[in-house]
């Protein structure tokens, strides 16, 4: 109920099977400004408004910038705001200083990707060991187990969400990350600003990781409009995923978070 | 009225009384500290994960004004007629990354979460999509259902 809404915009409305969803149809975008502009906006709209190209809608992503205490409202905007080319430091700062420390951080992975395990539900071994010597609880709201899974790879995201190519150092260096999440996500954020000169970076991640991570991480490079990487999601994804994915890519989704 | 605590979810707020009855809305957002109410509600999501980022959600509940005793329960119920089956119509990437076999596919399922949790509506792309997605986030994040008989902690 709660997620739900969030995630897709529907808001109460009643959509049409057919008919595009809420944050899909441009038709949307003015809502989702006067939304923004009232204060009682969620991250969907700030979405919106930066894949709409908005950028008359600036003035009040600042305005909403300086006003929210929350800080991933605050670095949804900053994302939204690089992304619609405004210039102030500020913004690309924030979500510089917040991705440095997902790619600087030694967190293992939650899910157990060790392939004798009875199952890959986490917290894995590792996971436990890192969070116990780090005085965390394991699991549950507020723990290790946020930031491994959804915190950082969100640092990420955002920051390669701008599409602004001066993510494409931090991102690579995710590439390098312990965690497998943080991992595939820096890959899908390389992929996002269409860094074709890391194919063969993300290939790399591909062959170091156990099977289950590489084929996440391969996804990315579906993206790719090259050989090489086609071909690496040939080795690394299954035939049907694959079909699926290049079947978006046809109908028009050009990047992973698009 | 400032809105009390149920418990770590659920808030409530009484917004009116009129001669007959009292109207009050439940409120489940963020926590806060612990004011006079004691839980009830059954205390936390299955799915933690999945939720840590709550929208506000409101209900309204009306009670006779002369009840010594009012309990209010809520939680998600999975076993919901319009969740049984889930809605179809779904794109297939989407319903490909919500499934929950193996851990390549557990991990898909966290990263298509987690861009659901920044806003990024990725594979929602039709109203099919949007009410498959929603269905599947309520019957994955649903609690058992509450116990027949309630014994107040405090009286």
């Amino acid at each position: 109920m709660l997620l739900a809404s969030l995630a897709t915009g529907t808001y109460g409305k009643q959509n049409q099977a057919n008919s595009p969803a809420y944050a899909a149809d441009k038709a949307n975008v003015p809502d989702a400004i006067a939304k923004l502009k009232s204060g009682k906006f969620a991250l969907v709209h700030v979405d919106m408004i930066a894949k709409a190209g908005a950028v008359e809608a600036v003035p009040i992503l600042k305005e909403q910038f300086a006003n929210s205490q929350d800080p991933l409202v605050k670095a949804k905007i900053a994302s939204a705001l690089v992304r619609l080319g405004d210039r102030d430091d500020t913004y690309w700062d924030l979500l510089a200083k917040e991705a440095t420390r997902a790619v600087e951080s030694d967190i293992p992975d939650f899910m157990n990707f060790d392939p004798e395990a009875k199952t890959g539900a986490g917290p894995s071994p590792e996971f436990v060991a890192w969070s116990k010597a780090h005085n965390m609880p394991p699991n549950g709201p507020g723990s290790a187990a946020q930031d491994a899974m959804y915190g950082f790879p969100g640092k990420l995201m955002l920051l390669g969400s701008t599409g602004d190519p001066r993510a494409i150092p931090l991102l690579r260096r995710g590439l390098l990350s312990p965690n497998h999440q943080i991992e595939t996500t820096a890959a899908m954020g390389l992929a996002e600003v269409h860094d074709r000169d890391s194919i063969p970076l993300i290939i790399e991640a591909c062959k170091r990781a156990p099977a289950a991570a590489a084929l996440g991480i391969a996804e990315s490079l579906v993206y790719f409009d090259d050989a090489e990487a086609q071909s690496a999601v040939d080795t690394y994804v299954s035939k049907e995923r694959a079909k699926i994915l290049r079947e978006s890519v046809a109908q028009g989704k050009k990047t992973p978070w698009s | 009225m400032p809105e009390q605590l149920v418990d770590s979810r659920i808030r409530h707020n009484q917004s009116s009384e009129s001669g007959c009855e009292i109207v009050a809305t439940l409120i489940n957002r963020e926590r806060r500290d612990p004011r006079q109410f004691q839980s009830i509600v059954p205390s936390s999501f299955n799915n933690l994960d999945m939720c840590t980022r709550a929208l506000r959600v409101e209900t309204t509940v009306r009670a006779p004004i002369n009840s010594p005793e009012v309990t209010v329960i809520a939680w998600v119920n999975g076993n919901a007629p319009d969740l049984n089956p889930l809605p179809t119509g779904e794109n297939s990437t989407l319903k490909g990354n919500l499934q929950n076999g193996t851990v390549a596919q557990q991990t898909a399922c966290a990263l298509q979460g987690g861009r659901w949790i920044l806003g990024v509506a990725s594979n929602i792309s039709t109203g099919a999509d949007a009410a498959y997605a929603n269905a599947w986030l309520l019957t994955n994040s649903a609690n058992t259902a509450p116990p027949s008989t309630i014994t107040p902690l405090l009286s």
